[in-house]
């Protein structure tokens, strides 16, 4: 009878949260399924079901392909590149190998503070060819014939990956350093009694400590990839060419200007089962109990 | 107890909100209303507020309700969906808004052409517009959407730089050439042309006149219908190898490729290109960056004594903008407004609040326009009234966007003529084969414009 009335009292707290998922969460995914296998351009409510029609299309469609593959460079390349730099850093952070560690802490943290959109117009202007900083910068060491950045298809592909580990290495510099921090000095002086130096500490202690939480992180660099809009859509729009095309750039594309909702829908669905199962793959390697000292 | 004041509080401040909450300012106006929704961009609204003062004067039992919004298209869209849109619309340009049509929401305007015109009874609407320029709206013979500027284009030039060079306006692309050699040679490290690279499609206006002085209309018509093989032509190669040309001979400033559209015509007003391809809104959207005593004047993109296109011909547009909502509460008012909005007496004040030229007859004769329009409107009597105008980028939009990548890789240098023609071929076929595609075959109507329409 207690345990009943516990599980009613449970219910009606989780209620309120519950009908907000439900509503603006499960409904709108239930329905977006549904459009997905319809011809639906988004104006009125006129809906005619096209089967795996749209499907078809979209395996068939060669912009289709070039914007996943766009997608999967940029997360890949910020996958790999941001571990590796914010592990650099806040292992040179925390163990006090620069002067002035506590000012780069900041520093490195300083673009989380601002918003995508604002760092998108800042990087355009910084690399702007003829007055951005950037140019005006290498020109200073007498480099002349300098690319002209966003707009080149090879550089600005280059350029949109470097501004979104610039934006992201902060934030995992943070974590990591943390995860750092808990570990206890004892294993490191127990290293240098066993003469380790810096790099042999590195290897054997702070590394395999680390590596559970390097693992997390990566796997949400990867979400978090597969989602680039902002950034993409201010800096270059998706070009020159469909260059920087990303999977979301190409959505807004078909439903926001084409007028291909249901089309647009069925891109989404499939970017919802690629980051759906990234999602399942982090639950799983965080099934370990985490470190304990 | 705490809790207690919680309560009261949050009771108090519900009680509240019955007597101080936001109005509906179009319920306020009564029971008689047609509302207007405008995208608000580069001209403003005092032309909206103006055309609303001028409804309720000549209709003083109506209120006219109007607002604009540079988002208005996605404001007013749960209204489409919940079939209670307003009376008369304008989204934006740049999205396919023929789907409006395909799902019927679009309302004829057949009748509202053949009424009376506002000011002018002895002329129905219809007659008061410019030749020509009503065709882009109409589909299967049927008017839908109504212009609201008279664009021309081609490539301006800073007049006071010309003169003080010696430099003189060419007539042909040979000329153009020279010209663009010279500049290089003895401008003191001006470079001859810059254009808004981010956005190829202004370059657009350069390529697309070199295909219609070397094609004609024949060549213009096929490919804005999409017939077979038509954007494959050896016309569209040769002005594919002509823009190409340009950057080989390092007449155009370095860095364009990334130029954003205000940037590139930042760059020119300071002088460091001596020209840039654009349509007549160049001026007004500079207006506050113009340099003291800065001179701009257009010339017709130059063309060949052999070709079929005119050497002087120029590119004049009307986009499709205004449409009636088949659901809106009163789509017959929503048209009176827009007999009034596009009069003779509104167009003329159009030029003088936002200095663009609407096409309505004998507008241009009630207002002084500006020094830099007028000087398109010249150059469209010097070529005798021969305008072209390429309808595919409003008709197709992805024909369009594919127009607009394939060009800039193409003055990249990433691909060769040959190989952008392929791509616009197979980007039409794609569209051929579209079920889903609204496919245009009209004619463009003889745009012989005399001078009196001017």
């Amino acid at each position: 009878m207690k345990l009943q009335s516990d599980a009613r009292a449970g219910w009606l707290f989780v209620l309120p949260a519950l009908v907000f998922y439900v509503t603006f969460l499960v409904v709108p995914y239930a329905l977006a399924f549904g459009v997905s296998f319809a011809k639906w351009r988004g104006v009125s409510l006129h809906l005619e079901f096209v089967g795996l029609g749209n499907f078809q299309r979209m395996f068939g469609d060669p912009f289709y392909w070039k914007a996943l593959y766009n997608t999967a460079f940029f997360t890949v390349c910020t996958g790999l590149i941001v571990p590796v730099m914010a592990l650099y850093f806040s292992v040179a952070v925390t163990r006090k190998l620069v002067v002035g560690a506590r000012f780069f802490r900041i520093t490195y943290f300083f673009p989380n503070l601002i918003s995508q959109v604002a760092i998108a117009v800042l990087w355009w202007f910084a690399l702007n060819p003829e007055f951005g900083i950037l140019s005006n910068f290498l020109r200073l060491f007498g480099l002349a014939d300098l690319p002209s950045w966003l707009g080149d298809p090879d550089w600005a592909r280059r350029c949109v990956v470097a501004v979104k580990v610039w934006a992201a290495v902060g934030f995992y510099m943070v974590l990591y350093i943390s995860a750092i921090e808990g570990i206890p000095n004892d294993y490191y002086d127990a290293a240098k009694i066993d003469g380790a130096g810096e790099m042999q500490s590195f290897r054997h202690v702070t590394f395999p400590l680390l590596s559970e939480m390097m693992k997390v992180t990566v796997v949400f660099l990867l979400l978090n990839g597969f989602g680039t809009f902002d950034l993409v859509r201010i800096m270059t729009d998706g070009g020159p060419d469909r260059a920087t095309e990303t999977l979301a750039t190409y959505i807004y594309e078909n439903a926001f200007e084409l007028g291909k909702f249901g089309y647009a829908t069925t891109i989404a669905m499939s970017l919802f089962i690629i980051t759906f199962s990234l999602a399942l793959l982090s639950l799983y390697l965080q099934r370990k109990e985490a470190v304990e000292y | 107890m705490r809790s207690k004041i919680m309560v009261a509080l949050l009771a108090g401040l519900y009680v509240l909100s019955f007597f101080f909450r936001g109005q509906d300012e179009k319920q306020l106006l009564g029971d008689r209303v047609v509302e207007g929704v405008f995208f608000q961009g580069g001209y403003g609204m005092q032309w909206v507020f103006d055309s609303a003062a001028e409804f309720e004067h000549a209709h003083p039992d109506i209120n006219a309700y109007v607002w604009g919004n540079p988002r208005a298209w996605d404001q007013t869209r749960p209204r489409f969906l919940a079939g209670n849109p307003p009376d008369v619309f304008w989204g934006i340009q740049n999205i396919n808004f023929w789907v409006n049509l395909q799902d019927g929401l679009v309302a004829p305007l057949d009748s509202l052409m053949q009424t009376p015109a506002y000011g002018q009874p002895d002329k129905t609407f219809g007659e008061t517009f410019f030749p020509g320029v009503l065709e882009p709206g109409q589909f299967d013979g049927r008017q839908y959407f109504l212009p609201i500027v008279y664009n021309i284009s081609g490539i301006w030039y800073n007049k006071g730089m010309f003169d003080e060079h010696g430099w003189q306006v060419p007539a042909t692309w040979d000329e153009f050439l020279a010209l663009c050699e010279l500049i290089k040679q003895t401008g003191n490290g001006i470079a001859p042309l810059t254009h808004q690279g981010k956005y190829p499609t202004y370059f657009g206006g350069i390529y697309l006149a070199l295909v219609y002085k070397l094609g004609g209309k024949q060549l213009l018509n096929a490919m804005d219908t999409l017939q077979p093989g038509a954007w494959a032509r050896p016309e569209l190669i040769e002005a594919a190898r002509l823009s190409q040309q340009l950057y080989e001979r390092d007449y155009i400033l370095s860095g364009t490729s990334s130029f954003s559209h205000t940037e590139a015509q930042m760059i020119w007003l300071q002088g460091k290109a001596a020209m840039i391809p654009c349509g007549t809104w160049l001026e007004s959207e500079m207006i506050n960056a113009l340099p003291d005593g800065f001179e701009m004047r257009i010339m017709p993109v130059p063309g060949f004594v052999d070709g079929k296109g005119g050497v002087g011909a120029i590119e004049a547009s009307s986009d499709p903008a205004f449409w009636v909502p088949t659901d809106a509460a009163h789509p017959d008012w929503g048209m009176e407004y827009l007999r009034i909005m596009l009069s003779r007496k509104l167009a003329a004040g159009f030029i003088e609040n936002v200095g663009s030229v609407q096409p309505i007859l004998g507008s241009t004769d009630d207002a002084e326009v500006r020094p830099a329009t007028r000087s398109a409107l010249d150059a469209v009597q010097a070529a005798g009234g021969e305008t072209f105008n390429f309808r595919f980028s409003s008709w197709y939009l992805e024909l369009d966007n594919e127009f607009d990548n394939a060009l800039g890789a193409l003055l990249n240098h990433d691909i060769t003529p040959e190989r952008f023609v392929e791509r616009m071929e197979a980007m039409a076929e794609r569209l051929r084969r579209d079920p889903d595609t609204l496919r245009f075959d009209s004619e463009p109507e003889q745009a012989v414009t005399t001078k009196a329409a001017l």
